[in-house]
Formats: C-alpha cells, sequence, structure tokens
C-alpha cells in the first residue's frame, strides 16, 4: 500500500499537467480539494448560495490561470489565497469595504451557514456543532480565517500568513484567540 | 515556560486539541454533485479553447510558413536563373524587338520582318537559334563571338548609316572574318582615315555624325563608307561592321581596303 500512496502526484505535479492539457489531473486535483474548500467557503458566507457562488468563483479563477501557474508554493496556500482574494471582492462588491478585517461578514448572532445536514449527522453531534459553528461564526473574520485555513487547508502558520497577508506572530495571535474562544463554546456545552 | 494558550496553540497544531476533535466530529460537507459539473465543466471548457487557441493555429501555420518558404525560394531561384541566364536569352523570352533597315532608301517602306531578314537586317531580340538558322552564316559566327551584353546596348544606338545599310543589304555576298581579321581591316581603315577615324568614347557620335554626312553627301565615298564602318566597329556593332565591309568590298573592288579583306576572308 505505502509504495502505491508514494507513486500518487502531489499537487503540484498535477496543476502543472492540467497546464498541459491534461484535464484527469484536474479531476484527481479538483476531488482532492473539493471539500475543504467547500467547507472553507460555507463557514465564511452567510448562506449556502453564496458559499458555492465563491467555490464555483475560486476554481474558475484556478482554471483561467491555469497558463500562468508556476509552483513557488504548495497547491493549497495557492488554492486559498485565490479563495481568500475572491472572499474579498465579493465582500467588496457588496458595500462591505474597509480594512481586511471589515471585510468579512459579522455573522456572530446567527449560524452562518444554512446547513441541510443528514439525519445520520445531526443525530451525532447536532448539539456540539451547532455550538461550535455558533462560537466561529461569533469569532473575528481574521480569527475565523486562521482556524479554517488551518484545520480544513491543512496550512501552518507560515502558509497562513501567504494567504492572509499577515505576519507569523500575527498569525498565532489570531489562532489563540479563536482556541480560546472556540474550547469556551465547548465548555459551555460540556457545562449544559 | 510556556503558557497554556501556547500549549493549547502547539496542541491545535498538531491536531491534538479538543476543538480539533469536536471539529471533525461535525458532518463534513461537500459540494452539491451539480456544483461538482459545473467547476468540471469549467476546467474542460477551459481546454477547449486551448486546442483551437494554440493547436489549430500550429495545424495551419506549418504548412503555411513552408509554402511562403517555398515560394520565396523559387521566385529567388527564378530570379538568379534570370539574372545569370545570357542578356539575348532573357530578351527572347519576351516580345522581339526587330528592327529593319530598309533595303535601298531610307524613305522606302519597311520590309518584312521576321520571314527573311536580309543582310541588312539588325536583329536584338531575337533567340539565338533564330538567328543562326535566318542570317548568313559569316555574321551569326561573328555574332557568337560578340558579347552579348553590348546586344542589349544596341537600341540606344543610332541605326546603320542608310548608305551603308543600302549596300550591304543589296546584294553582298557572305563575308567570313574573325576577330583578328576584322581588327586587322579595321586598323588599315583607321590608318587610311588618319586621326579623324572613330574611336573609343565618341564612337556613338561619330557613327551618327557619318549617318548625318552620308545622309546629306549624296553619293557615299569610299572614305565615308569607310568612316561609318569604323563607326560601326566601335561602336560594338561588328556584325553589321562585317556586312558593310562586305558591301564595300563588292563596290570597291581595286580598294586597298578590299584587298586586305578578300585576303583575309575565310
Amino acid at each position: 500500500m505505502l509504495p502505491a500512496m508514494a507513486q500518487e502526484p502531489d499537487d503540484v505535479s498535477l496543476m502543472l499537467r492540467y497546464r498541459g492539457g491534461d484535464l484527469a489531473a484536474f479531476e484527481v486535483l479538483y476531488g482532492r480539494h473539493r471539500g475543504a474548500l467547500f467547507r472553507y467557503c460555507m463557514r465564511q458566507c452567510r448562506d449556502r448560495s453564496a458559499a458555492e457562488d465563491l467555490f464555483q468563483d475560486v476554481w474558475a479563477r484556478v482554471v483561467r490561470a491555469r497558463r500562468e501557474y508556476h509552483p513557488t508554493a504548495k497547491f493549497a496556500t495557492y488554492l486559498y489565497t485565490i479563495a481568500h482574494n475572491c472572499l474579498v471582492d465579493r465582500l467588496r462588491r457588496l458595500g462591505r469595504t474597509g480594512g481586511p478585517g471589515a471585510a468579512y461578514p459579522d455573522d456572530a448572532q446567527e449560524d452562518p451557514v444554512d446547513d441541510a445536514p443528514g439525519p445520520e449527522a445531526l443525530a451525532l453531534s447536532r448539539e456540539v456543532g451547532m455550538r461550535l459553528r455558533q462560537a466561529l461564526g461569533r469569532l473575528p473574520a481574521e480569527q475565523r480565517e486562521a482556524f479554517l485555513l488551518h484545520e480544513e487547508a491543512g496550512l501552518g502558520i507560515a502558509e497562513i500568513g501567504v494567504v492572509t497577508g499577515a505576519g507569523a506572530e500575527t498569525v498565532k495571535s489570531r489562532l489563540r484567540y479563536a482556541l480560546k474562544k472556540l474550547r469556551g463554546a465547548l465548555s459551555d456545552d460540556e457545562d449544559a | 515556560m510556556t503558557s497554556p494558550e501556547d500549549r493549547e496553540l502547539e496542541d491545535f497544531l498538531a491536531r491534538r486539541s479538543r476543538v480539533t476533535a469536536a471539529w471533525r466530529e461535525l458532518p463534513g460537507e461537500e459540494p452539491p454533485p451539480a456544483l461538482d459539473a459545473r467547476v468540471r465543466a469549467l476546467a474542460a471548457a477551459e481546454l477547449r479553447p486551448q486546442e483551437r487557441g494554440r493547436a489549430a493555429p500550429l495545424r495551419w501555420l506549418r504548412p503555411a510558413a513552408l509554402a511562403a518558404t517555398l515560394v520565396l525560394s523559387i521566385s529567388l531561384v527564378l530570379r538568379l536563373d534570370r539574372e545569370a541566364e545570357p542578356p539575348a536569352e532573357r530578351l527572347a523570352s519576351g516580345p522581339v524587338d526587330v528592327r529593319v533597315i530598309p533595303p535601298q532608301t531610307a524613305a522606302l517602306p519597311s520590309a518584312e520582318p521576321a520571314a527573311a531578314p536580309p543582310a541588312g537586317v539588325a536583329v536584338t531580340g531575337m533567340r539565338r537559334e533564330e538567328r543562326r538558322q535566318d542570317m548568313p552564316l559569316a555574321v551569326t559566327e561573328l555574332d557568337a563571338e560578340m558579347d552579348e551584353s553590348r546586344v542589349l546596348e544596341k537600341p540606344a544606338l543610332p541605326p546603320l548609316p542608310a548608305q551603308v545599310a543600302t549596300a550591304a543589304g543589296a546584294t553582298a555576298p557572305a563575308l567570313a572574318l574573325d576577330e583578328d581579321a576584322l581588327g586587322e581591316i579595321v586598323a588599315a581603315i583607321r590608318a587610311r582615315l588618319g586621326p579623324a577615324g572613330a574611336t573609343g568614347l565618341f564612337a556613338r557620335e561619330k557613327a551618327a555624325t557619318a549617318e548625318r554626312a552620308a545622309a546629306d553627301a549624296g553619293p557615299t565615298a569610299a572614305e565615308e563608307r569607310l568612316h561609318a564602318i569604323l563607326a560601326l566597329h566601335d561602336a560594338g556593332r561588328a556584325d553589321e561592321a562585317t556586312a558593310a565591309l562586305a558591301a564595300f568590298a563588292r563596290d570597291f573592288p581595286g580598294d586597298r581596303i578590299t584587298s586586305l579583306i578578300e585576303s583575309l576572308a575565310e
């Protein structure tokens, strides 16, 4: 099994193959990142429709920019940098102008996603999940994004800094605050 | 020394924190199939213009480049071939320019130019083979030794003096003179005529002057005929000079030049 896994092409080589016209390479790449990127979009947008639009917009930019793609970092860093920029652009178009922190929706008072999970999922962790999501939605946009970029996209401190344009210490600080608030939400859940 | 927040961050980054565990227990949301289909269609559509925009031009670009190269090469070769071709051959590919000098007087109407040119016909643009078939042998041989580039220059020269042409064109026998013999005769003529003989750069002007003098002076004297012959020779019109010498020999049988001509004729 290990040799077979080792032979799987990495993201960068898949993207390079797609740049060269290999659609099958894109299919593999898309399959690897579609779920995490979709969850990132769902957590960043107020509703499912906006999340789907954002998701499609990100991939559209990826495929349109394939000729200019040059691997300078992990593909995930590249992908989520595009996602970050798409989100900022989208919010600017919606009229939410200001600094990077103000570019995100202030959705602390409600669950940002109109989820439609299946009954099995609901049964498993409905209460914990709802509290955690609500706590995430109450986070400042920078903290929420830092959390999602690590938890969903698997990015490290430096890579999160690349995507968001922040320094490493800033990213760490955002994550510390985010973890503190999310842990508090879980504690409330346990207390409840 | 590390604070609880730092430790929590380290656990989080190592995916050991409670928050991470709770997050992973959330139901994983996936994009709906319709959204997947849209993205895949975008990716496929993005490749299709690449095939049309890049590969398609290459399909016609190569043959077009090859065709352009061939056209340029062929035109270059043809041009070089034309430039290397003797001037007479080049003229032969274009319209033939045949100038006919009236056999008797300048006032007579032009003779039939093409069928059988008499000895006095000056042919400037005829094929070499036609010239060899139609012209007297001696003239043809002389012509073969001529610098063909001079043939091109002939139209700029004055026509053969009427009297010379008349005499040479009437019944002059064919005269075979090689280049040396012609040169020797011309030298004798030049010696006889003295410094007035046409030479060098002024040959054309001399030939024109001789023509005008001949036209004005009435019956042609031997010296005037020799002047004209010399002018023709110096103007590079050796075949016409040879024909004129033949006519001179016929008209002036006792002349020293005639004797020289007869002695050198082949």
